[in-house]
């Protein structure tokens, strides 16, 4: 196969729009989904006379994003104006920044090897970011199907963004993807974007070139656009991979050009030519004066800084002692981490010590089952849930002190997202879910249980071991609460075995 | 520096501008008179001093991240050519 002989090479740029109260150059709110053309701006409309200033939150923002990726970050850097013309663009250029971009020579690390189930090493790897820079987004053109007009909705105009450009260190679809995935995680945990790319606040387009396998010169490449989710991502470069190489291999050159992803054909199509001249004459913006990052802004951000992803994920298998799958699944989102932590801190206040590493891994798993499944069922975030982290705590408690049963713990977690005024422990009450575990009080009801039924007995010690799960529902059934199934089980198992022994020595 | 007829068509073409013969033929020789005046600017030695991208000696004017609803929509509108009550319209783009 033509794929095998070839290597991929693929760079990304990704656009990031930044959750700020108001766009980038002017006071307009920057909220999606508003009725169109009702959050614009003299400013964000380009009329004449206007004067554009910057958002302080902005260059925040913007140092947020690059001290996490490990970016150097420019002494002074300046806005320039990008040219061309386009309905969507009132002013005729876009103002972005050019060659002083606000950070520069960063990285972010992938775990190629990581499967979501899979325990095999996984091996990091850096992907370089060539720079970080602010710019303003477009507004937003909506081109009817009948009649000669396109209707223009300008609330998207001048919505701040970052744009990331990396090096061409990605060699497969996969690895672009998994890319993505961490930038999007980031931009969450940094409180920058909400990294939505079907709504298009991560928008992705792709350089993506072949060559021989060995080879270090690298091929032409093509530009990949209107890419709006990981899998179309994965599935568009796929796609034009294997067009170059099956190109290549037929000893075809590849032409240098941009290319739309149609997701419904599964194809690359070339984009009409004239809208890929790139011509855009920038230059430095007059109406903007250059921003001057110094030290303590720097640190002061810096200080700002969340525990990102991967450092909690270290801590939580190091210090908290989880499984690596179960750190990896926990600090996904912040605040499904946060949840965890402040979860596990109220049930450290209950058992006050212990096997600590088993109680993690207690609160772990109803989080990973029970928290997880209701999120995704109802369509909630955790912070939504009717279920916070003290009263979880109080409920793995009772599972921890074997006073519920895990059916009754499940049970009892129902019912808690029916009741929010209610702890865990006064719901398994009224449900009568407390399990009993004194030995004292079940083993008269399991003594009359084996006197009522003995021609079932003898057919258990007879062989037929498969009974022992009617006696046991034969003691839940009559004893007046819940007592421990386990404790009902061994206490069968020891008197059944008992009478086993009398019907020896009366044979 | 002189600048060509073709570079004046190209100029010409980018800014969605169209100019008869004899404009353009004008617009090459104004250009070429007004990019030679600045040229005057080459005879300084300018290596070693930095770009400057701003005439004031001034940094960081910034504002707060807050919202001002300025204008509303019909006041967006109002002075557009078209308009359908919601949205700008302009003459068909054909991606």
């Amino acid at each position: 196969m033509a794929h095998e002989k070839y290597e991929p090479v693929i760079g990304l740029e990704v656009h990031v729009q930044l959750q700020t109260n108001a766009k980038i150059f002017s006071p307009d709110a920057a909220a999606f989904g508003a009725a169109p053309n009702t959050q614009v701006d003299p400013i964000s409309l380009g009329h004449p006379g206007t004067l554009p200033v910057l958002n302080e939150t902005v260059v925040e923002h913007a140092l947020r994003l690059g001290l996490a990726t490990h970016c150097s970050i420019a002494d002074r850097s300046a806005f320039a104006r990008k040219h061309y013309f386009y309905p969507d663009l009132p002013k005729g250029y876009q103002i972005s920044q050019y060659d002083t971009p606000i950070c520069y020579d960063g990285y972010v690390e992938i775990r190629p090897g990581e499967q979501k189930n899979a325990s095999s090493g996984p091996d990091s790897r850096r992907v370089g970011l060539t720079r970080i820079h602010m710019e303003e987004d477009a507004g937003k053109s909506m081109h009817a199907s009948s009649g000669h007009t396109t209707q223009l909705d300008y609330n998207r105009c001048g919505v701040p963004l970052l744009e990331l450009v990396t090096e061409p260190d990605l060699r497969s679809p996969r690895e672009a993807s998994l890319f993505l995935q961490r930038l999007r995680q980031l931009v969450r945990y940094l409180g920058i974007s909400d990294g939505n790319m079907e709504e298009g606040s991560l928008r992705c387009d792709a350089n993506v070139s072949v060559r021989p396998k060995g080879r270090k010169a690298f091929g032409t490449r093509t530009e990949l656009k209107n890419m709006n989710s990981m899998r179309h991502v994965e599935r568009a470069l796929d796609y034009e991979i294997a067009r170059q190489s099956a190109a290549l291999e037929r000893g075809e050159s590849i032409t240098q050009q941009t290319l739309l992803w149609d997701a419904d054909a599964g194809t690359t199509r070339p984009m009409r030519s004239k809208e890929d001249a790139h011509d855009y004459r920038y230059l430095p913006d007059p109406d903007l004066v250059e921003i001057q990052v110094e030290e303590p802004m720097v640190e002061e951000v810096r200080r700002s800084l969340p525990e990102l992803p991967r450092a909690r994920r270290r801590r939580f298998v190091e210090d908290v002692g989880l499984p690596e799958y179960d750190a990896g699944v926990l600090t996904e989102e912040r605040a499904v981490a946060d949840y965890f932590e402040e979860a596990l801190r109220h049930l450290y206040k209950r058992t006050k010590g212990g096997d600590t590493d088993a109680q993690a891994k207690a609160v772990s798993n109803v989080i990973m089952t029970e928290v997880m499944r209701v999120l995704n069922e109802r369509g909630l975030s955790v912070g939504e849930l009717a279920v916070g982290p003290e009263r979880l705590a109080q409920l793995v408690f009772l599972r921890l002190e074997d006073k519920v049963s895990s059916n009754g713990a499940q049970e009892v977690f129902e019912a808690m997202l029916e009741e929010p005024d209610k702890s865990a422990g006064r719901i398994a009450d009224e449900r009568d879910l407390i399990q009993v575990t004194d030995r004292g009080a079940i083993a008269p009801v399991v003594d009359d249980v084996l006197d009522d039924n003995p021609d079932k007995v003898r057919t258990f010690l007879g062989g037929k071991e498969g009974l022992l799960g009617f006696f046991i529902g034969q003691v839940m059934q009559r004893f007046d609460g819940s007592p421990d199934p386990e404790l009902v089980r061994s206490l069968l198992r020891k008197k059944l075995d008992a009478r086993r022994d009398t019907a020896d020595v009366d044979e | 520096m002189s600048v060509t007829r073709d570079d004046v068509r190209h100029v010409a073409q980018l800014a969605r501008l169209d100019f008869s013969a004899e404009e353009e033929a004008r617009m090459a020789d104004e250009l070429s008179e007004i990019l030679g005046y600045v040229e005057k600017l080459d005879e300084l030695d300018t290596s070693g001093v930095p770009p400057m991208s701003h005439v004031l000696d001034v940094t960081n004017v910034v504002r707060n991240d807050e919202v001002d609803d300025r204008i509303d929509q019909g006041q967006a509108l109002e002075p557009a050519p078209e308009a359908d009550g919601d949205h700008f319209l302009v003459p068909q783009v054909v991606e």
